[in-house]
């Protein structure tokens, strides 16, 4: 029953609507003014509310945006200094090819020197699973730094030229003439060379054909004194300083056995 | 406890508008006109509920310098069916009360059609029905459980029927 009064009460409300809706102007503006303090007031405290959302929402974004971007920096500089040390590894070997050899095996990183005070010995972070020898030459494009005197599956160990159990065969340019050089720690080489030739302080060292270890013409170093000769002597002897300081290598290259 | 079921209204006077700012852009703002109604239409008998939606709808319309009935038809019908299923459903659990929403807001827009169709004006299209209609939905339900604990608040808990007492 008070359903049915329900729906007729509605039909009648429904009737007054449609009238309403049809025939009556917008109501004025002079109705609302009574309550327009409340809404402008809440108006206003929403339009504060969502400024200051809005606000907090952005910079949360720009910290957001920060951290990545610099998550991005930090990955980047990252590949950078990757690409810039193999770019220099590139031109490194590059150089050793066109220089020095062109039977170029690997760059290794110098991992250990020796604590001996009497020996010049380095260890390379390669070994004979990267195809790495005995006797195979290694050099930087300043110049030769030794050789390999032992490898283990991952790892090698070098005699430089400065140690004293190191032999290189060696020639001065344009005088022809072969030598030996005998490493003298801490950093020099004393190479014996026929009497005859015209030495003087000054003069480019590079290797030689003589013992069959190393390719010629890679730099050693360069003439610092012509020792006096011996009496009878049939060698006369030479300080050299040598073109690479062997104590301050960080990667050197491998090149092939002769 | 008068002045508070005057502060009730007068929150949701202030509050339906200002709403708008506060949600995010394209979601639309609940009807807390219609919720209000439903929060008094459960409390005084159906005859007063039904005229006191039909007053608060005038109110709306006021307020919004609209069509003048257009609102209050709107939730006249919403209480309407809210009632109808209410009297076969009960509002016992939170999905009859849910439902009694959901029919209400039949109610109310099943009322905007008829006037829009007598109005022929195209003040509701069939874009308003599939982009405003739902959201509208969405936001009212959301805001349902919100509007009905301000009303315990103002107005006390809904008395339970002798019928229906255990």
């Amino acid at each position: 029953m008070t359903w049915r009064r329900l729906a007729l009460i509605y039909l009648g409300l429904l009737a007054v609507s449609l009238m309403s809706t049809r025939f009556l102007p917008d109501p004025p503006l002079a109705l609302s003014s009574g309550i327009a303090p409340i809404t402008a007031l809440t108006i206003h405290a929403a339009e504060v509310i969502h400024r200051d959302l809005r606000y907090i929402a952005r910079q949360r974004t720009l910290e957001q945006n920060y951290r990545r971007l610099r998550r991005k920096y930090t990955a980047l500089n990252a590949k950078y200094l990757r690409l810039r040390i193999q770019a220099a590894r590139e031109k490194a070997a590059a150089q050793i090819r066109n220089l020095q050899s062109p039977g170029l095996v690997g760059i290794a990183q110098v991992i250990g020197v020796s604590t001996s005070p009497l020996l010049a010995r380095l260890t390379i972070n390669r070994g004979s699973a990267d195809g790495i020898h005995r006797f195979m030459p290694v050099t930087v494009p300043q110049g030769l730094v030794g050789q390999v005197v032992q490898t283990s599956r991952k790892q090698a160990e070098v005699i430089t030229l400065v140690d004293p159990r190191s032999r290189v065969g060696v020639t001065v340019p344009g005088l022809g003439g072969q030598g030996v050089a005998v490493g003298r720690p801490p950093g020099e080489l004393e190479a014996s060379f026929p009497t005859g030739l015209a030495l003087k302080v000054g003069d480019p060292v590079v290797t030689d054909s003589l013992g069959g270890v190393y390719p010629t013409g890679i730099p050693v170093g360069t003439i610092a004194q012509v020792l006096p000769p011996p009496p009878n002597g049939i060698l006369q002897h030479v300080l050299i300083t040598p073109d690479v300081n062997v104590n301050d290598l960080e990667e050197v290259a491998i090149l092939q056995a002769l | 406890m008068l002045w508070k079921g005057i502060l009730f209204f007068l929150v949701i006077l202030a509050i339906q508008g200002p709403l708008r700012y506060l949600l995010p852009p394209g979601f639309g703002p609940p009807d807390l006109f219609l919720l209000a109604s439903l929060v008094l239409a459960a409390r005084v008998k159906p005859v007063w509920g039904l005229l006191a939606a039909y007053g608060l709808g005038l109110v709306q319309d006021l307020v919004g310098h609209g069509l003048l009935g257009l609102h209050a038809i709107g939730l006249a019908g919403a209480v309407l069916l809210y009632y109808g299923l209410q009297r076969w459903l009960g509002r016992h659990t939170l999905l009859q009360e849910t439902l009694g929403l959901l029919a209400a807001l039949l109610g109310q827009w099943g009322s905007y059609l008829i006037v829009a169709a007598w109005l022929r004006d195209g003040l509701i299209t069939p874009h308003t029905l599939v982009t405003i209609f739902p959201l509208e939905v969405l936001a009212t339900l959301i805001f349902f459980p919100l509007v009905q604990a301000f009303a315990r608040w103002a107005f006390g808990e809904l008395a339970v029927p002798e019928a229906q007492q255990p």
